[in-house]
């Protein structure tokens, strides 16, 4: 048993090609030795192991199929046997090792392919979110506060990670329909009409139909934001007068982070509202146009929106979400 | 390429012949031999 245990620590430490063991030893038999080898650690389950044993009756091959032993050989040895059978073995081995290198290598690449991949699609959603935004009075600044606005409403929902950082890179992308709006309505000074307020509607839609069928789970989820993020909750908002959870979730997020935005952010049309101001309004409209769940959520986190507000100021430049 | 072979084996005379058979046999070998008997050759 002793030397047992050595051998067993000796593999803690010592990766083995293969292991050739003896069926019949004094206290444990070898497939119990095999049992504890493989669990040594998960590469182990896959290193051949060869049992010699006298008698290869139908319990060994039972028990030798439950432990995965690669090989059997029969006593008395043949030595041609041996030779052919361990170095078939070591071949095996080889091709393992080699198969999983490549597989690792393979695995890096993917995951640096699939690293670029996300910062171009990254950089494609903020060129289009700045190429909105060169056709819009609204700045920069505030494509920062209400994306991160719409996180902290995300994380207070009890979103996940991934989820709260998906609708932060998607939300920028909410009004770029807006390339489509004439000059003349997107940067007339005064109240709308209600034909240029028609035209104006139009550019959910656009934006939808810019971003709709992409393969991207972002873009897709930006779609989805730009179609519903003038919804409300009371059935009432457009295009399609939606009502209560018919309203895609991240849309209701996004319309809380944008009209607290607009309405506390200077307009060529408005002074910016004050916080308290903006923050009632929110109150007052919460289960007629906004989700009531989404300005609770807002509100619980309002320590940092008040942080947002303040870092991103329309006179300070910052270039990323 | 080196290979590592662990032997555990309570015969003494299987165990040479393994050790004698592979040394001869493959190249780069390194036998790892562990038995239960009394009259242990320890590690080859």
């Amino acid at each position: 048993m002793k030397s047992l245990k050595k051998a067993l620590a000796w593999s803690e430490t010592n990766e083995p090609d293969l292991v050739l063991i003896d069926y019949v030893m004094p206290d444990i038999d070898g497939l119990e030795f095999i049992e504890r080898f493989r669990a040594i650690h998960k590469s182990y389950q896959e290193i051949p192991v060869m049992i010699l044993t006298g008698d290869i009756d139908n319990i060994v091959s039972h028990k030798g199929l439950i432990f995965d032993i690669n090989d059997f050989l029969i006593k008395p040895i043949d030595e041609d046997e041996l030779f052919t059978r361990i170095k078939k073995l070591l071949l095996f081995r080889e091709c393992q090792i080699e198969s999983s290198d490549h597989m690792k290598w393979l695995e890096i690449e993917i995951r640096k392919e699939r690293i670029e991949l996300i910062q171009s699609e990254k950089e494609m959603v903020l060129r289009l979110s700045k190429a909105a935004e060169h056709r819009d009075p609204e700045t920069g600044q505030h494509l920062l506060r209400m994306a991160n606005y719409s996180r902290l409403i995300a994380r207070e929902l009890g979103l996940s990670e991934c989820e709260q950082v998906l609708i932060l890179e998607a939300a920028p992308m909410h009004d770029i329909g807006k390339i489509g709006t004439p000059d003349m309505i997107l940067l007339k000074p005064g109240r709308l009409n209600e034909e240029e307020f028609f035209i104006m509607k139009q550019h959910a839609v656009s934006g939808y139909n810019i971003l709709s069928n992409s393969y991207s789970l972002l873009i897709q989820t930006a779609s989805i934001v730009a179609l519903n993020h003038h919804e409300k909750f009371d059935g009432t908002g457009y295009p399609n007068a939606l009502k209560g959870e018919e309203i895609p979730f991240y849309a209701r997020i996004v319309a809380v982070a944008d009209v607290f935005d607009a309405l506390t952010s200077e307009r060529p049309y408005k002074k910016a509202w004050s916080l308290d101001d903006a923050s009632q309004f929110l109150r007052d409209n919460s289960g007629s146009h906004f989700d009531p769940k989404c300005v609770e959520a807002f509100f619980k986190a309002w320590d940092d929106v008040l942080e947002i507000h303040a870092l991103y100021q329309d006179d300070v430049i910052v270039d990323s979400i | 390429m080196n290979h590592r072979v662990l032997i555990v084996e309570d015969n003494v005379s299987t165990l040479s012949l393994f050790n004698r058979l592979l040394k001869k046999a493959i190249s780069n070998v390194e036998c790892f031999c562990f038995e239960e008997s009394e009259k242990s050759i320890g590690m080859v």
